[in-house]
């Protein structure tokens, strides 16, 4: 039945290597990544050095979002929208337009969902804010009381601590284009995107929309490189080597992107392009630790498998795995593939080192550039690999490389256990 | 409670995971060092732990334990936290 599959008919990235599936495809292609050193300051005159896959920049006003909603918003915060909304503004602005879904915002009865994921909404600007205010007050007033403090500070911070609840950064977005349909919030760390794909998925095939915007993305503050960097995870040379000898940690990468899905029957009846079929996927949680996967068990080879009957035992033709380039997160990843695919495996590319590791959007953002090599049947190579770990027996795409591409998995290992596997399929 | 031959059975676990020779787990050799142990070995060796005393590692010390001895020791608090 056409209302029970589900198809991805807009894409929408913005990344260090550009704004919109085109930028972003050609830079792809051609083999660049947007890696910059950043210096970060957290005092007047010390500064750090960071590597980074910056976002490109752009302006929300060229978005051409009602500005009277825009003002709206601006005027509840009482202050900038900030990045992490600008952003997501931007990601499903551009994968609503690619899609040319049409629906009447100003109906509330519109069936068009919103699906947002990020891990931390809002939080470095407000930690920022903290900091910067807090200090001055402090500074300027050496001799200030518990309660002269707690009543500037809740003064100050009340209505930009109530925004960082994720419902609120939902309610913004949706507010902000007019959906009105069935919509949720979801954060399952690193893994997020694909769960956001599976929870956008489920919400068509009920029926309660026809149409729902998954959709993430992530900005880097100093606070993540400084977080990252204390448990060894940040690659000092900015290079992110993915299933490689010298691996070393990642960078991160801002931006993200916006998803549309709907069912079948109605991307055909409006005759959209279509990407793919999203055939669904395998999910499990480990329970075990936060930053550490459990190695001893066999939660991350079950989401695989699961998500492997999506596929309906049909060749994959190519294999995406989360590809952190950490010493413990890669060798999880390739002993889950390992044991489910044995020694034959179907090619296996990373896309990390392209964009950066975009946390809680990574997915959504490499489920876009995905979308663009079925289209045009051509792998990526994974970049900055030149020595292969042997003993991960993973066998890399290292050049880049024309093949005919029905299936893609796709893979996510996040923090505290998050595992998921997704399969898109080609509509012939 | 706290095994009176903790000490024997964490060896034995060690050895099975690491695929050494007991005889050859002296009680401070530097699993990565001395015995040639990865980063992922040691994490497994925290799994097995785990898995056999019924305890619950903290995430944070799992890279302190890198000796048979620093194993038993953490092993023995925490069992004894359990009561």
């Amino acid at each position: 039945m056409d209302s029970q599959r589900v198809v991805i008919t807009g894409i929408g990235p913005i990344a260090s290597i550009g704004i919109g599936k085109d930028e972003v495809w050609s830079s792809v292609t051609e083999g660049k990544t947007g890696l910059k050193s950043e210096e970060y300051s957290i005092s007047d005159k010390a500064s750090q050095k960071f590597y980074l896959h910056k976002a490109k920049d752009f302006k929300l006003c060229d978005l051409g979002i009602d500005k009277a909603v825009l003002n709206d918003i601006q005027t509840w915060k009482d202050e900038e929208i900030g990045k992490d909304l600008k952003y997501i503004l931007g990601v499903v602005k551009l994968a609503l337009d690619d899609s040319r879904l049409s629906f009447d915002p100003k109906d509330t009865k519109n069936k068009v969902g919103l699906v947002l994921t990020h891990e931390n909404p809002g939080l470095d600007d407000f930690y920022q804010k903290v900091i910067d205010e807090s200090f001055d007050l402090l500074k300027n007033n050496s001799s200030i009381s518990k309660e002269e403090y707690f009543k500037g500070f809740f003064g100050k911070f009340q209505k930009r601590a109530y925004d960082l609840q994720t419902f609120m950064f939902l309610y913004h977005a949706a507010k902000a284009f007019g959906f009105h349909g069935y919509s949720l919030f979801i954060n399952n760390a690193c893994a997020s995107g694909l769960y956001a794909l599976e929870a956008a998925a489920d919400i068509i095939k009920s029926g309660k929309c026809q149409a729902v915007i998954s959709a993430g993305v992530d900005l880097t503050s100093i606070f993540k490189l400084l977080w990252f960097k204390g448990i060894g995870m940040y690659a000092e040379d900015g290079l992110i080597k993915p299933f490689s000898k010298d691996r070393n940690g990642f960078v991160f990468g801002e931006g993200g992107a916006g998803i549309v899905l709907e069912s079948l029957e109605s991307a055909k009846k409006r005759k959209a392009h279509i990407y793919a079929e999203y055939s669904g996927g395998g999910f499990s949680l480990e329970g075990w630790k936060v930053t550490i996967p459990d190695l001893n068990g066999d939660s991350y080879k079950k989401a695989l498998s699961e998500a492997l009957t999506k596929a309906q035992k049909e060749t994959i033709d190519l294999l995406v795995p989360h590809g952190v380039g950490t010493t413990v997160a890669d060798s999880h990843e390739a002993k889950a593939i390992n044991e489910v695919f044995g020694r034959i495996k179907p090619p296996i590319t990373a896309l990390k080192p392209y964009v950066g590791h975009n946390l809680g959007s990574c997915c959504l953002l490499e489920t876009a550039i995905l979308m663009m090599a079925l289209g045009n049947n051509l792998i990526p190579a994974t970049l900055n690999v030149n020595d292969i770990d042997s003993k991960l027996g993973m066998d890399l795409v290292t050049t880049s490389k024309k093949s005919e591409i029905k299936i893609i998995v796709k893979m996510a290992c996040g923090f505290a256990g998050y595992n998921g596997a997704t399969i898109f399929k080609k509509i012939c | 409670m706290v095994p009176q031959d903790l000490d024997k059975q964490i060896k034995e676990i060690i050895a099975r995971v690491i695929e050494l020779d007991a005889g050859e787990i002296t009680p401070d050799a530097d699993f990565i060092n001395d015995l040639g142990v990865d980063s992922l070995k040691a994490i497994e060796i925290t799994g097995a732990i785990e898995k056999a005393f019924r305890v619950v590692v903290p995430e944070e010390k799992i890279r302190d334990i890198r000796t048979l001895n620093q194993a038993v020791s953490l092993t023995k608090q925490l069992l004894e936290a359990k009561g």
